[in-house]
Protein backbone atom coordinates (compact mmCIF):
# COMPACT_ATOMS: atom_id res chain seq x y z
CA UNK A 1 0.00 0.00 0.00
CA UNK A 2 2.48 2.16 1.33
CA UNK A 3 5.20 1.44 -1.65
CA UNK A 4 2.13 2.13 -4.32
CA UNK A 5 1.36 5.22 -2.91
CA UNK A 6 5.14 6.09 -3.24
CA UNK A 7 5.29 4.88 -7.10
CA UNK A 8 2.38 7.59 -7.52
CA UNK A 9 3.85 10.10 -5.82
CA UNK A 10 5.48 13.29 -7.99
CA UNK A 11 8.97 13.61 -6.12
CA UNK A 12 10.83 15.28 -9.25
CA UNK A 13 8.60 18.80 -8.27
CA UNK A 14 9.75 18.38 -4.88
CA UNK A 15 13.40 18.86 -5.29
CA UNK A 16 14.89 21.90 -4.70
CA UNK A 17 15.60 24.28 -7.30
CA UNK A 18 19.36 24.16 -7.16
CA UNK A 19 18.84 20.78 -8.05
CA UNK A 20 16.22 21.02 -10.60
CA UNK A 21 18.20 23.55 -12.29
CA UNK A 22 21.28 21.11 -12.46
CA UNK A 23 18.82 18.95 -14.50
CA UNK A 24 18.00 21.56 -16.87
CA UNK A 25 21.60 22.24 -17.30
CA UNK A 26 21.99 19.13 -18.96
CA UNK A 27 19.04 19.85 -21.21
CA UNK A 28 18.99 21.87 -24.41
CA UNK A 29 17.55 25.60 -23.71
CA UNK A 30 14.75 24.76 -26.25
CA UNK A 31 13.63 22.12 -24.05
CA UNK A 32 14.11 23.53 -20.53
CA UNK A 33 11.22 26.66 -21.57
CA UNK A 34 9.11 24.26 -22.59
CA UNK A 35 8.76 22.36 -18.65
CA UNK A 36 6.66 26.16 -18.05
CA UNK A 37 3.70 24.32 -18.95
CA UNK A 38 4.76 20.98 -16.77
CA UNK A 39 2.69 22.62 -13.49
CA UNK A 40 2.33 25.67 -11.74
CA UNK A 41 5.97 24.49 -9.82
CA UNK A 42 7.47 24.66 -12.68
CA UNK A 43 5.88 27.55 -14.47
CA UNK A 44 9.09 30.12 -13.64
CA UNK A 45 11.87 27.42 -12.49
CA UNK A 46 13.35 27.85 -15.91
CA UNK A 47 14.19 31.94 -15.98
CA UNK A 48 16.53 31.42 -12.94
CA UNK A 49 18.13 28.59 -14.46
CA UNK A 50 21.54 29.65 -14.92
CA UNK A 51 22.62 27.58 -17.21
CA UNK A 52 22.04 28.56 -21.14
CA UNK A 53 22.55 26.10 -24.04
CA UNK A 54 21.84 26.31 -26.93
CA UNK A 55 22.45 24.20 -29.88
CA UNK A 56 21.03 25.13 -33.16
CA UNK A 57 21.85 22.34 -34.47
CA UNK A 58 19.25 19.82 -32.98
CA UNK A 59 15.97 21.05 -34.52
CA UNK A 60 15.37 21.60 -38.14
CA UNK A 61 14.22 25.69 -37.74
CA UNK A 62 15.48 28.34 -39.45
CA UNK A 63 18.15 30.22 -37.34
CA UNK A 64 16.14 33.61 -37.55
CA UNK A 65 13.65 31.56 -35.26
CA UNK A 66 16.65 30.28 -33.18
CA UNK A 67 17.50 34.03 -32.33
CA UNK A 68 14.19 35.01 -32.09
CA UNK A 69 13.74 32.42 -29.52
CA UNK A 70 16.91 33.76 -27.40
CA UNK A 71 16.09 37.25 -27.38
CA UNK A 72 12.32 36.10 -25.69
CA UNK A 73 14.84 33.85 -23.15
CA UNK A 74 16.61 37.02 -22.52
CA UNK A 75 14.20 39.13 -22.09
CA UNK A 76 11.65 36.58 -20.48
CA UNK A 77 14.62 35.73 -17.29
CA UNK A 78 14.31 36.88 -13.95
CA UNK A 79 17.84 38.88 -14.08
CA UNK A 80 19.65 36.14 -11.87
CA UNK A 81 23.25 35.25 -12.58
CA UNK A 82 23.60 33.35 -15.36
CA UNK A 83 27.03 30.88 -14.97
CA UNK A 84 26.98 29.14 -18.44
CA UNK A 85 26.26 30.60 -21.69
CA UNK A 86 26.90 28.06 -24.36
CA UNK A 87 25.82 28.81 -28.12
CA UNK A 88 26.37 26.14 -30.85
CA UNK A 89 25.98 26.32 -34.36
CA UNK A 90 27.53 24.61 -36.87
CA UNK A 91 25.11 23.51 -39.71
CA UNK A 92 25.40 23.64 -43.23
CA UNK A 93 22.97 27.04 -43.08
CA UNK A 94 25.65 29.80 -43.01
CA UNK A 95 24.90 32.97 -40.29
CA UNK A 96 24.44 35.96 -42.23
CA UNK A 97 26.21 39.24 -41.34
CA UNK A 98 22.56 40.47 -39.66
CA UNK A 99 21.88 37.31 -38.45
CA UNK A 100 25.58 36.95 -36.72
CA UNK A 101 25.09 40.69 -35.37
CA UNK A 102 22.29 39.62 -33.61
CA UNK A 103 23.62 36.62 -31.78
CA UNK A 104 26.05 39.10 -30.55
CA UNK A 105 24.02 41.20 -29.57
CA UNK A 106 22.21 38.26 -27.49
CA UNK A 107 26.00 38.07 -26.13
CA UNK A 108 26.14 41.25 -25.32
CA UNK A 109 22.71 41.06 -22.81
CA UNK A 110 23.80 37.70 -21.39
CA UNK A 111 27.13 39.27 -20.57
CA UNK A 112 24.80 41.78 -18.72
CA UNK A 113 23.91 38.94 -16.29
CA UNK A 114 27.30 38.30 -14.94
CA UNK A 115 28.22 35.67 -17.29
CA UNK A 116 30.98 33.13 -16.07
CA UNK A 117 31.50 30.48 -18.86
CA UNK A 118 31.02 31.67 -22.44
CA UNK A 119 31.21 29.00 -25.11
CA UNK A 120 30.46 30.17 -28.62
CA UNK A 121 30.91 27.70 -31.36
CA UNK A 122 29.52 29.16 -35.18
CA UNK A 123 30.32 28.50 -38.48
CA UNK A 124 29.84 31.56 -40.37
CA UNK A 125 29.04 32.54 -44.14
CA UNK A 126 31.86 33.71 -46.39
CA UNK A 127 29.62 36.21 -47.35
CA UNK A 128 30.45 37.93 -44.13
CA UNK A 129 32.22 41.24 -43.96
CA UNK A 130 34.74 41.36 -41.06
CA UNK A 131 33.05 40.75 -37.93
CA UNK A 132 33.57 43.02 -35.06
CA UNK A 133 32.63 41.00 -31.24
CA UNK A 134 31.34 42.93 -28.55
CA UNK A 135 33.11 45.25 -26.88
CA UNK A 136 32.00 44.30 -23.90
CA UNK A 137 33.32 40.71 -24.21
CA UNK A 138 36.68 41.11 -24.34
CA UNK A 139 35.85 43.19 -21.54
CA UNK A 140 34.29 41.48 -19.05
CA UNK A 141 34.86 41.16 -15.59
CA UNK A 142 32.45 38.09 -14.68
CA UNK A 143 34.22 35.70 -17.19
CA UNK A 144 36.26 32.63 -16.14
CA UNK A 145 36.06 30.72 -19.00
CA UNK A 146 35.44 32.05 -22.51
CA UNK A 147 35.58 30.07 -25.63
CA UNK A 148 35.75 31.59 -28.94
CA UNK A 149 35.54 29.12 -32.55
CA UNK A 150 34.31 31.04 -34.91
CA UNK A 151 34.57 29.04 -38.11
CA UNK A 152 33.89 30.13 -41.65
CA UNK A 153 32.35 27.29 -44.50
CA UNK A 154 35.78 27.49 -46.17
CA UNK A 155 34.72 26.30 -49.49
CA UNK A 156 36.16 28.31 -51.41
CA UNK A 157 39.21 29.29 -49.71
CA UNK A 158 37.92 33.17 -49.00
CA UNK A 159 38.50 34.03 -45.65
CA UNK A 160 37.26 36.41 -43.64
CA UNK A 161 38.94 37.38 -40.22
CA UNK A 162 37.19 38.19 -36.35
CA UNK A 163 38.78 41.68 -36.00
CA UNK A 164 40.19 41.23 -32.43
CA UNK A 165 40.68 44.74 -30.83
CA UNK A 166 44.15 45.98 -30.39
CA UNK A 167 43.68 44.66 -26.49
CA UNK A 168 41.46 42.22 -24.40
CA UNK A 169 41.35 42.67 -20.83
CA UNK A 170 39.24 39.82 -18.91
CA UNK A 171 40.78 40.25 -15.09
CA UNK A 172 38.73 37.37 -13.60
CA UNK A 173 39.27 35.09 -16.69
CA UNK A 174 40.82 31.43 -15.73
CA UNK A 175 40.90 29.68 -19.38
CA UNK A 176 40.81 31.07 -22.83
CA UNK A 177 40.75 29.32 -25.98
CA UNK A 178 40.78 31.48 -29.47
CA UNK A 179 40.28 29.01 -32.13
CA UNK A 180 40.56 30.35 -35.83
CA UNK A 181 41.24 33.74 -35.32
CA UNK A 182 43.35 36.49 -37.47
CA UNK A 183 43.53 39.68 -38.59
CA UNK A 184 42.14 40.89 -41.67
CA UNK A 185 44.35 44.07 -42.04
CA UNK A 186 47.97 44.10 -41.76
CA UNK A 187 48.33 47.46 -39.78
CA UNK A 188 46.05 46.04 -36.93
CA UNK A 189 47.41 42.77 -36.34
CA UNK A 190 48.43 42.98 -32.74
CA UNK A 191 46.46 41.85 -30.10
CA UNK A 192 47.50 42.23 -26.24
CA UNK A 193 46.17 39.77 -23.42
CA UNK A 194 46.07 41.30 -20.33
CA UNK A 195 44.73 38.80 -17.85
CA UNK A 196 46.33 38.48 -14.70
CA UNK A 197 44.20 35.28 -13.25
CA UNK A 198 44.64 33.10 -16.44
CA UNK A 199 46.08 29.81 -16.24
CA UNK A 200 45.07 28.05 -19.40
CA UNK A 201 45.54 29.89 -22.82
CA UNK A 202 44.38 27.68 -26.38
CA UNK A 203 45.44 30.06 -28.77
CA UNK A 204 44.52 28.71 -32.57
CA UNK A 205 45.67 31.14 -35.18
CA UNK A 206 43.86 30.89 -38.64
CA UNK A 207 45.99 29.23 -41.38
CA UNK A 208 45.53 32.38 -43.58
CA UNK A 209 46.10 34.89 -41.59
CA UNK A 210 50.08 35.67 -40.92
CA UNK A 211 53.03 37.84 -39.47
CA UNK A 212 50.46 37.88 -36.08
CA UNK A 213 51.96 39.83 -33.32
CA UNK A 214 50.73 38.89 -29.92
CA UNK A 215 51.16 39.64 -26.55
CA UNK A 216 50.56 37.68 -23.54
CA UNK A 217 51.22 38.71 -20.05
CA UNK A 218 50.02 36.47 -17.52
CA UNK A 219 51.94 35.65 -14.44
CA UNK A 220 49.50 32.24 -13.38
CA UNK A 221 49.40 31.08 -16.62
CA UNK A 222 49.91 26.97 -16.10
CA UNK A 223 49.24 25.77 -19.48
CA UNK A 224 50.08 27.28 -22.90
CA UNK A 225 49.16 25.84 -25.88
CA UNK A 226 49.58 27.51 -29.88
CA UNK A 227 48.78 27.27 -32.99
CA UNK A 228 50.10 29.41 -35.14
CA UNK A 229 52.37 30.17 -38.02
CA UNK A 230 56.50 30.40 -37.74
CA UNK A 231 56.20 34.36 -39.35
CA UNK A 232 53.94 35.25 -36.34
CA UNK A 233 55.64 36.84 -33.45
CA UNK A 234 55.10 36.30 -29.70
CA UNK A 235 55.89 38.60 -27.02
CA UNK A 236 55.79 36.14 -24.09
CA UNK A 237 56.14 38.17 -20.26
CA UNK A 238 56.44 36.82 -17.44
CA UNK A 239 55.19 33.17 -17.95
CA UNK A 240 56.94 32.42 -14.49
CA UNK A 241 54.28 29.57 -13.60
CA UNK A 242 54.02 28.18 -16.71
CA UNK A 243 53.88 24.24 -16.58
CA UNK A 244 53.22 22.38 -19.84
CA UNK A 245 53.56 24.41 -23.10
CA UNK A 246 52.58 22.77 -26.18
CA UNK A 247 53.99 24.76 -29.64
CA UNK A 248 52.43 23.81 -33.15
CA UNK A 249 54.23 26.12 -35.59
CA UNK A 250 52.94 25.60 -39.07
CA UNK A 251 55.09 26.75 -42.84
CA UNK A 252 52.47 29.68 -43.18
CA UNK A 253 52.80 31.61 -46.47
CA UNK A 254 55.87 33.61 -46.16
CA UNK A 255 58.86 31.94 -44.47
CA UNK A 256 62.21 33.28 -46.11
CA UNK A 257 62.10 36.09 -43.69
CA UNK A 258 65.50 36.48 -41.88
CA UNK A 259 63.75 38.00 -38.75
CA UNK A 260 61.56 34.91 -38.38
CA UNK A 261 64.42 33.27 -36.97
CA UNK A 262 65.10 35.95 -34.46
CA UNK A 263 61.21 35.71 -33.31
CA UNK A 264 61.43 32.29 -32.84
CA UNK A 265 64.46 32.41 -30.33
CA UNK A 266 62.49 35.18 -28.17
CA UNK A 267 59.43 32.99 -28.17
CA UNK A 268 61.50 29.85 -27.11
CA UNK A 269 63.06 32.09 -24.56
CA UNK A 270 59.51 32.74 -23.27
CA UNK A 271 58.99 29.40 -22.22
CA UNK A 272 62.09 28.44 -20.78
CA UNK A 273 59.84 27.84 -17.25
CA UNK A 274 57.51 25.62 -18.86
CA UNK A 275 58.04 21.64 -17.23
CA UNK A 276 56.78 20.18 -20.07
CA UNK A 277 57.71 20.89 -23.19
CA UNK A 278 56.09 20.00 -26.48
CA UNK A 279 57.46 21.37 -30.39
CA UNK A 280 56.17 20.67 -33.81
CA UNK A 281 58.12 19.55 -36.58
CA UNK A 282 58.27 22.80 -38.23
CA UNK A 283 60.19 24.37 -35.37
CA UNK A 284 62.60 22.27 -35.00
CA UNK A 285 63.05 21.95 -38.72
CA UNK A 286 63.41 25.95 -39.04
CA UNK A 287 65.30 26.85 -35.54
CA UNK A 288 68.45 25.53 -36.55
CA UNK A 289 68.63 28.09 -39.96
CA UNK A 290 69.20 30.80 -37.38
CA UNK A 291 73.04 32.66 -37.76
CA UNK A 292 73.66 31.44 -34.61
CA UNK A 293 71.66 29.03 -31.46
CA UNK A 294 71.40 31.79 -28.52
CA UNK A 295 72.43 30.11 -25.82
CA UNK A 296 69.34 29.23 -23.27
CA UNK A 297 68.33 27.45 -20.38
CA UNK A 298 65.30 25.34 -20.25
CA UNK A 299 63.18 23.81 -17.14
CA UNK A 300 61.56 21.56 -18.63
CA UNK A 301 61.88 18.15 -17.29
CA UNK A 302 59.80 16.32 -20.02
CA UNK A 303 60.10 17.42 -23.64
CA UNK A 304 58.03 16.61 -26.55
CA UNK A 305 59.59 16.37 -29.96
CA UNK A 306 58.08 15.67 -33.44
CA UNK A 307 60.30 15.42 -36.01
CA UNK A 308 61.72 14.20 -39.51
CA UNK A 309 64.70 12.37 -39.56
CA UNK A 310 66.46 15.25 -41.33
CA UNK A 311 70.01 17.11 -40.29
CA UNK A 312 68.27 20.56 -38.76
CA UNK A 313 65.85 18.62 -36.51
CA UNK A 314 68.56 16.30 -35.36
CA UNK A 315 70.54 19.68 -34.57
CA UNK A 316 67.48 21.10 -32.79
CA UNK A 317 67.34 18.37 -30.65
CA UNK A 318 70.88 18.47 -29.68
CA UNK A 319 70.63 22.24 -28.96
CA UNK A 320 67.72 21.42 -26.88
CA UNK A 321 69.05 18.30 -25.11
CA UNK A 322 72.22 21.00 -24.17
CA UNK A 323 69.77 23.64 -23.16
CA UNK A 324 67.73 21.86 -20.83
CA UNK A 325 69.51 21.38 -17.38
CA UNK A 326 66.82 19.40 -15.63
CA UNK A 327 65.74 17.31 -18.58
CA UNK A 328 64.25 13.57 -17.93
CA UNK A 329 62.22 12.32 -20.58
CA UNK A 330 62.43 12.54 -24.05
CA UNK A 331 59.41 11.91 -26.32
CA UNK A 332 60.50 11.72 -29.93
CA UNK A 333 57.48 11.14 -32.50
CA UNK A 334 58.99 10.71 -36.22
CA UNK A 335 56.74 12.08 -38.86
CA UNK A 336 56.43 10.65 -42.32
CA UNK A 337 58.82 11.52 -44.54
CA UNK A 338 56.61 12.30 -47.18
CA UNK A 339 55.16 15.44 -45.70
CA UNK A 340 58.86 16.82 -46.07
CA UNK A 341 59.17 16.00 -49.62
CA UNK A 342 56.04 18.07 -50.16
CA UNK A 343 58.65 20.74 -49.04
CA UNK A 344 61.83 19.64 -50.96
CA UNK A 345 62.14 23.68 -52.61
CA UNK A 346 61.88 24.83 -49.50
CA UNK A 347 64.66 22.49 -47.65
CA UNK A 348 67.74 21.31 -49.20
CA UNK A 349 68.11 17.64 -49.94
CA UNK A 350 69.80 16.04 -46.18
CA UNK A 351 72.03 13.09 -45.33
CA UNK A 352 71.68 10.40 -43.20
CA UNK A 353 75.28 10.86 -42.53
CA UNK A 354 75.31 14.56 -41.74
CA UNK A 355 71.91 14.13 -39.21
CA UNK A 356 73.99 11.44 -37.59
CA UNK A 357 77.16 13.14 -36.85
CA UNK A 358 75.36 15.96 -35.64
CA UNK A 359 73.86 13.80 -32.93
CA UNK A 360 76.92 12.05 -31.99
CA UNK A 361 78.41 15.68 -30.82
CA UNK A 362 75.92 16.09 -28.25
CA UNK A 363 76.78 15.76 -25.19
CA UNK A 364 73.85 15.77 -22.92
CA UNK A 365 72.12 12.22 -23.43
CA UNK A 366 73.68 11.06 -19.73
CA UNK A 367 70.98 12.71 -17.77
CA UNK A 368 68.09 11.64 -19.53
CA UNK A 369 66.10 9.02 -17.69
CA UNK A 370 63.20 7.98 -19.54
CA UNK A 371 63.21 8.27 -23.59
CA UNK A 372 60.29 7.00 -26.25
CA UNK A 373 60.41 6.88 -29.49
CA UNK A 374 57.34 6.86 -31.69
CA UNK A 375 56.60 5.57 -35.11
CA UNK A 376 59.71 4.30 -35.80
CA UNK A 377 60.03 3.48 -39.39
CA UNK A 378 62.97 1.28 -39.15
CA UNK A 379 65.73 3.90 -41.00
CA UNK A 380 69.09 3.96 -39.95
CA UNK A 381 68.44 7.38 -38.41
CA UNK A 382 66.78 5.91 -36.09
CA UNK A 383 69.01 3.05 -35.24
CA UNK A 384 71.82 5.40 -34.74
CA UNK A 385 70.03 7.62 -32.88
CA UNK A 386 68.91 4.82 -30.78
CA UNK A 387 72.85 3.50 -30.66
CA UNK A 388 73.63 6.63 -29.33
CA UNK A 389 71.59 7.31 -26.72
CA UNK A 390 72.61 3.53 -25.52
CA UNK A 391 75.85 4.35 -25.64
CA UNK A 392 76.03 7.84 -23.30
CA UNK A 393 72.80 7.67 -21.09
CA UNK A 394 74.10 6.54 -17.92
CA UNK A 395 70.80 7.00 -16.05
CA UNK A 396 68.20 5.64 -18.39
CA UNK A 397 65.66 3.62 -16.90
CA UNK A 398 63.49 3.10 -19.65
CA UNK A 399 63.52 3.06 -23.57
CA UNK A 400 60.55 2.65 -25.03
CA UNK A 401 60.38 2.04 -28.92
CA UNK A 402 56.82 2.01 -31.03
CA UNK A 403 56.68 1.12 -34.53
CA UNK A 404 54.70 3.08 -37.11
CA UNK A 405 51.56 1.89 -37.73
CA UNK A 406 52.50 0.52 -41.13
CA UNK A 407 55.25 -1.07 -40.14
CA UNK A 408 53.62 -2.96 -37.21
CA UNK A 409 51.50 -4.32 -39.80
CA UNK A 410 54.15 -6.10 -41.63
CA UNK A 411 55.79 -7.49 -38.57
CA UNK A 412 52.51 -8.57 -37.67
CA UNK A 413 51.89 -9.80 -40.92
CA UNK B 1 56.52 -2.55 18.48
CA UNK B 2 58.87 -4.60 16.37
CA UNK B 3 56.25 -4.99 14.05
CA UNK B 4 55.14 -1.56 13.49
CA UNK B 5 58.87 -1.24 12.21
CA UNK B 6 58.16 -4.21 9.95
CA UNK B 7 57.80 -2.77 6.42
CA UNK B 8 56.13 -6.22 4.97
CA UNK B 9 53.13 -5.87 7.29
CA UNK B 10 51.02 -3.54 5.88
CA UNK B 11 49.08 -1.16 8.27
CA UNK B 12 45.49 -2.23 8.92
CA UNK B 13 43.14 -0.47 6.83
CA UNK B 14 41.52 2.18 8.58
CA UNK B 15 37.71 1.91 8.45
CA UNK B 16 34.69 4.65 9.12
CA UNK B 17 31.55 3.78 10.24
CA UNK B 18 28.99 5.47 8.07
CA UNK B 19 24.82 5.44 10.04
CA UNK B 20 22.04 5.56 7.70
CA UNK B 21 18.81 7.35 8.81
CA UNK B 22 17.09 4.72 10.22
CA UNK B 23 19.99 3.51 12.13
CA UNK B 24 21.53 0.76 10.39
CA UNK B 25 25.34 0.89 10.64
CA UNK B 26 27.83 0.73 7.29
CA UNK B 27 31.38 0.29 8.45
CA UNK B 28 33.31 1.13 5.03
CA UNK B 29 37.34 1.65 4.56
CA UNK B 30 38.23 5.49 4.91
CA UNK B 31 39.46 5.98 1.05
CA UNK B 32 35.70 4.67 0.17
CA UNK B 33 33.91 6.88 2.41
CA UNK B 34 35.87 9.96 1.17
CA UNK B 35 34.44 10.26 -1.88
CA UNK B 36 32.09 12.36 -0.51
CA UNK B 37 33.30 15.56 -0.21
CA UNK B 38 31.04 15.97 2.50
CA UNK B 39 32.75 13.45 4.73
CA UNK B 40 36.10 14.60 3.31
CA UNK B 41 35.38 18.24 4.33
CA UNK B 42 33.91 17.04 8.28
CA UNK B 43 37.03 14.67 8.91
CA UNK B 44 39.33 17.19 7.56
CA UNK B 45 38.07 19.10 10.77
CA UNK B 46 37.05 16.71 13.39
CA UNK B 47 39.45 15.19 16.20
CA UNK B 48 41.12 11.97 14.50
CA UNK B 49 39.70 9.66 16.61
CA UNK B 50 36.00 10.49 15.38
CA UNK B 51 35.57 7.79 12.96
CA UNK B 52 31.34 7.98 13.16
CA UNK B 53 29.25 9.75 10.69
CA UNK B 54 25.59 10.20 11.03
CA UNK B 55 23.84 10.65 7.89
CA UNK B 56 20.62 11.71 8.40
CA UNK B 57 19.07 12.27 4.79
CA UNK B 58 20.11 8.94 4.00
CA UNK B 59 18.04 5.67 4.08
CA UNK B 60 20.35 2.20 4.50
CA UNK B 61 18.99 0.70 1.56
CA UNK B 62 20.40 3.95 -0.39
CA UNK B 63 23.49 3.85 1.56
CA UNK B 64 24.14 0.59 0.35
CA UNK B 65 23.94 1.26 -3.15
CA UNK B 66 26.37 4.74 -2.67
CA UNK B 67 28.59 2.54 -0.94
CA UNK B 68 28.91 0.27 -4.05
CA UNK B 69 29.22 2.71 -6.06
CA UNK B 70 32.03 4.40 -4.27
CA UNK B 71 33.76 1.03 -3.50
CA UNK B 72 33.73 0.84 -7.12
CA UNK B 73 34.99 3.92 -8.31
CA UNK B 74 38.31 3.39 -6.03
CA UNK B 75 39.44 0.06 -6.87
CA UNK B 76 38.86 0.93 -10.86
CA UNK B 77 40.30 4.14 -10.28
CA UNK B 78 43.41 2.20 -8.60
CA UNK B 79 43.48 -0.68 -11.50
CA UNK B 80 43.55 1.56 -13.73
CA UNK B 81 46.38 3.53 -12.56
CA UNK B 82 48.52 0.64 -12.35
CA UNK B 83 48.04 -0.04 -15.49
CA UNK B 84 48.73 2.96 -16.73
CA UNK B 85 51.93 2.83 -15.01
CA UNK B 86 52.66 -0.47 -15.91
CA UNK B 87 51.79 1.03 -19.72
CA UNK B 88 49.60 -1.87 -20.71
CA UNK B 89 46.74 -0.86 -22.59
CA UNK B 90 43.34 -1.27 -20.79
CA UNK B 91 39.68 -0.81 -21.45
CA UNK B 92 38.87 0.09 -17.17
CA UNK B 93 37.55 3.12 -17.90
CA UNK B 94 35.24 2.11 -20.39
CA UNK B 95 34.20 -0.73 -18.55
CA UNK B 96 33.48 1.50 -15.20
CA UNK B 97 31.47 3.61 -18.07
CA UNK B 98 29.46 0.44 -18.83
CA UNK B 99 28.98 -0.58 -15.19
CA UNK B 100 28.05 3.29 -14.24
CA UNK B 101 25.29 2.54 -16.93
CA UNK B 102 24.32 -0.87 -15.60
CA UNK B 103 24.30 0.31 -11.48
CA UNK B 104 22.13 3.79 -12.84
CA UNK B 105 19.16 1.86 -14.43
CA UNK B 106 17.33 1.40 -11.63
CA UNK B 107 13.13 2.55 -10.75
CA UNK B 108 12.48 6.43 -10.64
CA UNK B 109 12.33 6.23 -6.82
CA UNK B 110 15.62 4.61 -6.36
CA UNK B 111 17.23 7.25 -8.57
CA UNK B 112 15.94 10.06 -6.92
CA UNK B 113 16.94 8.26 -3.62
CA UNK B 114 20.66 8.31 -5.40
CA UNK B 115 20.16 11.73 -6.35
CA UNK B 116 19.50 13.29 -3.02
CA UNK B 117 22.19 11.23 -1.24
CA UNK B 118 25.10 12.19 -3.89
CA UNK B 119 23.68 15.65 -3.36
CA UNK B 120 23.80 15.87 0.40
CA UNK B 121 27.07 13.71 -0.12
CA UNK B 122 28.57 15.83 -2.20
CA UNK B 123 29.51 12.96 -4.54
CA UNK B 124 29.56 14.84 -7.68
CA UNK B 125 30.27 11.98 -10.48
CA UNK B 126 27.33 9.96 -8.67
CA UNK B 127 25.66 13.46 -9.09
CA UNK B 128 25.95 13.77 -12.58
CA UNK B 129 25.09 10.15 -13.33
CA UNK B 130 21.78 10.32 -11.79
CA UNK B 131 20.97 13.74 -13.54
CA UNK B 132 22.43 12.89 -16.54
CA UNK B 133 19.52 9.87 -16.47
CA UNK B 134 16.93 11.96 -15.62
CA UNK B 135 17.79 14.81 -18.12
CA UNK B 136 17.79 11.85 -20.48
CA UNK B 137 14.17 11.28 -19.56
CA UNK B 138 13.09 15.38 -19.89
CA UNK B 139 15.01 15.31 -23.53
CA UNK B 140 12.92 14.99 -26.52
CA UNK B 141 9.82 14.43 -25.09
CA UNK B 142 6.50 16.48 -25.20
CA UNK B 143 5.19 17.82 -22.16
CA UNK B 144 2.20 15.57 -21.64
CA UNK B 145 4.65 12.72 -21.94
CA UNK B 146 6.96 14.29 -19.09
CA UNK B 147 3.81 14.73 -16.93
CA UNK B 148 3.18 10.86 -17.63
CA UNK B 149 6.77 9.80 -16.92
CA UNK B 150 7.02 11.47 -13.44
CA UNK B 151 3.91 11.35 -12.00
CA UNK B 152 3.49 15.31 -12.86
CA UNK B 153 -0.21 16.67 -11.84
CA UNK B 154 -1.08 19.43 -14.15
CA UNK B 155 -2.33 21.82 -11.55
CA UNK B 156 -2.13 25.37 -14.32
CA UNK B 157 -5.39 26.63 -15.01
CA UNK B 158 -4.62 27.06 -18.85
CA UNK B 159 -3.26 24.14 -20.15
CA UNK B 160 -2.27 24.85 -23.71
CA UNK B 161 -1.59 20.81 -24.44
CA UNK B 162 -5.12 19.92 -23.23
CA UNK B 163 -6.73 19.86 -26.85
CA UNK B 164 -4.05 17.21 -28.38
Amino acid sequence: MDAGRKRCEDRISSLPDEVLHYILSFLDMWYVVRTCILSKRWRSLWTSVPYINLDMDILPFYIEDFINFLYNVLFCRDQSNIHTFRLIHNDAHVIDSYEINSIFDCVSIALKDNVRELNLELLASIHLPEIELPRCLLNSRSLVKLNLDIDYDNKYFIKVFISLPESVNLPNLKLLKLQKFGFRDSRHSSLTIYAAQLKHLEICVDEYSDKNKVSISSPMLKSFRCECCISDEYFLEDLSSLDRADIDMGMGWRTSDAEIYRKMMKFLGGLCNAKSLALSVWLLEVLPRADELLPMSFSARHLKVTIWLSKYCFQSIKYLLESSYNLETLEVHINDITDLAKYCDFIERWEYQEAVEVLSKCTSFHKLRFVEIHNAEGFQNEVELIKLMLKNTVALGQLTIGASKEHSRTIGG
Amino acid sequence: MKDSFNPSIEPPKKTVTLVSSDGYDFEVEEEVALESQVIKDGFEDKAVDDREYLLFNVHSDTLELIIKYCEKHVSSRKSISAAAASSSSSNGEEALKEWDEHFISVDTNTLYDILMAADYLNIKSLLDLAIQKVADTIHGRSPEQIRKKFNIENDSIIDPWASE
